[in-house]
């Protein structure tokens, strides 16, 4: 029996091995090794070269950057994803635009003076309300059109009237309501006349929405369902910013090439070109960074860059965002309607070990509204040190809850930083019995609970695009504002912000915003948790990392 | 023959049934969740005024039956729908995603399918033998290993330490063209180019995520194939096969793999179904651009028409591989047909 089933044996052993042959013939290490070996050593050529002597355009290099985000669209006034708001940053030029100033760290960021980008000087009058700006002549969009004061009018005109959500902030901070405002004096001068003076105006013309959009190319593509050409804009662009999209491929990879009509010239760029790459999986993107097969990695891991950072051949970039995360409680229900009963939860928790455990020390606890790094804040009316439990226990019992409460906390699931500090949360207030449940919700979940202004309690964040207390405090203490989850409501702190958006002698508005953050620790409506840097991984020698106020990369310095 | 005629349309009637339904199935599902879509466009910065804007431009505020008439009567024009992340059509979102998952779940597939049916009906034949014993352990590592561990591992070994893959970044090594689009499979389409450089490229990206897919997927083709040709030798008719001398290789090969195949069959369908639409995990890892990252994004995002589009898809999937399944059981055993 035996010796006739050897026969079967024999070509099933001849099928498995040519099975594991066609799994296994990928490259033999003889074939791929030296190849790659002559890659690597090219770019270290090119290295020593570029830090040697300035490079001209051709030797430019390639910055290849690995994103976790995919860009959603680029129609500039609507698109909702960080990496759609990188893009557009680089493809329009607004009027003015941030000074570019570098920290000690090596990264270029928006200082808060601000200097002409598509306008070439600018005045305001007297009154503070009217603005003339004077556009650069030279300015031309990537067809080779020049940039006029009809390309603004018509991105003014798009965002008031459009469907973008740029309009929700032209009345309030720039005192624009409506186009008539808005007037073409002649084609290289554009005034804007507004109905209060703000000193937040040149911040919100500064903002990469109100960048110049051709009005020939809208006129081009709108058709009658989409008069502003909303749909065209998406995934196309006529940029009259530095760069232009060449390549397209949603999911997966996006190029930017220097826009070679860019009024600043060859010589403003650092790189030929710039490419992001989507990799969702972070410690696919630390392989590759470690391979050294991508020059940037956004998006590590806090928990991985200690051990990153052991790696000589990268580099590391930090920089302070004043993105305040905060867990917010509902004034309007029980039991946080009582200060007392905030103030005392603000208490129990142990502020110092949510740095470390949470963001691994990369930031630090903001103590205010206004984060650390924008300017007016301070750490002056913080009441906190460190657990007070007698304290917030005595506090608990005046309010009426000796034996504690029970409540459920919403947070994000998909934010691993959030879930782990409402565990903290959750140990500290069980040290005053309060019971926190932690209600995990999908994002898109957490967003629509939220919204209904329903959530007792609830792990939220506030980053403003403007780096200014009147934003940071407008959105989150305002009477009306929608995205005042707690619900907390002041007429004397609505009139700090009005007085914050309209005056501007530094002095006072420093004491303005000082009056805000000190009211808004009183009423204790948030419980402080952190403000984490921003940190960007690198290769070695790779440079000119930049990231502006309004969260958006600059592509132009990256270099290597 | 009109027996067969019968049975194919009886088959096909109920495969439409069963796409109607799930139709139904994901409407309902998608609008039971307490969320709101026409918030989430709006982004962060919206006022109740705009939502509501929103909620009548998309026909939210409409009574369910009537949206539901709206989405059926678009399907039926092949209109899935834009997304509400994107504001791009989903068909042609889908569409470009299509061939990359595709191309991983066929080369799995095949590669699961020629190692795992020998595999299963060697252990069978030597039951209980050391060969068994191997590939039961074989089968119990697939069955039980998480996929992202064995993904990432993967990635570390031959990608980091051994080079051996191209860098996870996807179907191409950044800067090489995509091959000229006729199937949108990178394997044929760059050899129908004569492109060989590329060839190899698409090659070295594809064999890593395609062998871990089909490691995991091996798993049940061994066990239902082991299993299956193990009935089939014990039956009485192959006894009495043996019995009157007829040769093992005619008793393996026609007389038990013919009749041992429907389980293996049926098998093979759920397991490409489930390379087709569950391969999540791997195409993040492997940064692969394909539907189950799209239906993720959607997902977590609430982007309904997008979600509805991707569990319409893989329905559609099943039912139609359940619909070939089935074809192929009547051509094998004559029987089925006469139900």
């Amino acid at each position: 029996m035996k010796v006739r089933y050897t026969n079967i044996l024999v070509v099933m052993v001849i099928i498995f091995s040519m099975i594991i042959v066609s799994c296994q013939s990928a490259p033999t290490p003889e074939e791929t090794i030296p190849t790659e070996a002559v890659q690597l050593t090219d770019e270290i050529e090119g290295v020593v070269e570029e830090t040697e002597q300035p490079a001209t355009s051709s030797e430019k290099p390639t910055i290849i950057v690995a994103i976790d985000g995919d860009i959603d669209h680029i129609e500039l006034q609507q698109f909702r994803t960080i990496a759609g708001y990188d893009a557009t940053a680089n493809l329009y030029e607004p009027l003015v635009t941030q000074k570019a100033v570098q920290d000690e760290n090596g990264v270029w960021i928006g200082s808060n003076d601000y200097v002409g980008a598509g306008a070439e000087s600018w005045e305001v009058s007297d009154d503070g309300l009217v603005y003339t700006f004077h556009l650069r002549k030279e300015a031309k969009f990537a067809d080779g059109t020049p940039v006029t004061a009809k390309d603004y009018y018509i991105t003014f005109d798009r965002a008031i009237n459009g469907n973008g959500y740029i309009k929700l902030l032209l009345p309030s901070f720039a005192g624009v309501e409506s186009i008539d405002q808005v007037k073409v004096i002649d084609d290289y001068t554009l005034q804007i006349t507004q109905n209060k003076a703000s000193s937040l105006s040149l911040i919100i013309y500064g903002f990469q929405v109100l960048g110049a959009m051709s009005e020939k190319t809208i006129k081009d593509h709108a058709t009658a369902d989409d008069p502003w050409a909303e749909t065209w804009h998406r995934n196309n662009a006529n940029p009259s910013g530095p760069y232009v999209i060449t390549s397209w491929k949603p999911g997966e990879e996006y190029v930017f090439e220097p826009n070679p009509f860019y009024w600043r010239g060859p010589d403003y760029y650092g790189n030929s070109k710039v490419i992001y790459r989507v990799i969702p999986d972070a410690s696919t993107r630390e392989q590759l960074l470690r391979a050294g097969d991508i020059d940037i990695a956004q998006g590590i891991p806090y928990k991985d860059i200690a051990d990153l950072q052991k790696d000589s051949n990268l580099t590391f970039f930090k920089i302070k965002t004043p993105r305040v995360y905060h867990a917010g409680m509902n004034v309007t229900k029980k039991p946080f309607d009582d200060v007392r009963v905030r103030k005392a939860v603000s208490m129990a928790v142990d502020y110092q070990a949510i740095v470390d455990n949470v963001i691994y020390g990369f930031g630090e606890n903001p103590k205010s509204p206004v984060g650390v790094s924008m300017p007016t804040h301070t750490d002056e009316f913080w009441p906190y040190e460190g657990p007070n439990i007698e304290d917030a226990k005595a506090l608990l019992a005046e309010a009426g809850y000796p034996d504690g409460f029970e409540v459920d906390l919403l947070v994000p699931q998909e934010d691993q930083a959030r879930m782990d500090a409402a565990t903290w949360i959750q140990a500290g207030l069980a040290t005053i019995g309060v019971k926190v449940n932690i209600n995990a919700q999908p994002t898109a979940q957490f967003n629509s609970l939220l919204d209904t202004h329903e959530q007792p309690f609830y792990m939220f964040e506030w980053y403003s695009w403007g780096n200014d207390p009147a934003f940071q405090l407008h959105w989150n203490f305002r009477c009306e504002a929608w995205t005042n989850y707690a619900l907390y409501c002041d007429p004397a702190m609505d009139k700090i912000i009005d007085d914050l958006i309209v005056t501007s002698d530094p002095d006072k508005r420093e004491e303005l915003s000082y009056q805000g953050q000190k009211m808004a620790l009183d009423t204790a409506t948030w419980i402080y948790l952190y403000q984490n840097d921003w940190v960007v991984a690198a290769q070695k020698g790779v440079t000119g990392v930049g990231f502006f106020n309004d969260l958006h990369t600059h592509f132009s310095n990256l270099t290597k | 023959m009109s027996n067969f005629f019968n049975f194919i349309l009886r088959r096909f009637l109920l495969t439409i049934i069963a796409v109607f339904g799930v139709i139904i199935l994901v409407f309902l599902l998608t609008r039971l969740l307490p969320n709101n879509p026409a918030a989430l466009r709006a982004g962060p910065l919206a006022d109740a005024e705009l939502i509501k804007q929103y909620e009548r431009e998309m026909g939210l505020d409409k009574p369910l039956i009537v949206q539901f008439g709206t989405y059926t009567g678009q399907l039926m024009r092949g209109d899935l729908g834009d997304s509400w992340r994107t504001s791009q059509p989903v068909r042609e979102e889908l569409g470009i995603r299509i061939p990359a998952t595709l191309e991983l779940a066929l080369s799995a597939f095949i590669i699961a399918l020629f190692f795992g049916v020998p595999l299963g009906i060697i252990a069978a034949f030597y039951s209980d033998s050391w060969i068994d014993q191997i590939v039961r352990v074989f089968a119990t590592l697939g069955a039980s290993l998480a996929l992202f561990w064995l993904a990432l591992v993967g990635v570390y070994i031959f990608y980091y330490l051994l080079h051996w893959a191209a860098a996870p970044v996807g179907r191409l090594t950044i800067g090489i063209n995509e091959p000229p689009e006729i199937t949108g499979l990178f394997l044929i389409d760059s050899l129908l180019a004569g492109d060989i450089e590329t060839f190899k490229d698409a090659f070295n990206h594809l064999w890593l995520p395609a062998c871990t897919l089909a490691f995991i997927v091996s798993a049940p083709i061994i066990k239902i194939s082991r299993s299956s040709m193990k009935d089939v030798l014990n039956a009485d008719y192959i006894r009495t096969a043996k019995a009157i001398g007829v040769p093992p290789t005619k008793l393996l090969f026609k007389d038990g793999l013919l009749n041992a195949f429907i389980p293996i069959l049926t098998m093979l369908g759920i397991v490409f179904g489930y390379l087709m639409g569950g391969n999540l995990i791997v195409e993040q890892v492997f940064a692969w651009p394909g539907i189950g990252q799209y239906a993720w994004k959607a997902l977590s995002t609430n982007d309904f028409n997008a979600v509805q589009s991707f569990v319409l898809l893989i329905a559609v999937v099943y039912v139609s591989l359940n619909f070939i399944i089935d074809l192929i059981y009547a051509l094998i055993n004559p029987q089925i047909r006469l139900e």
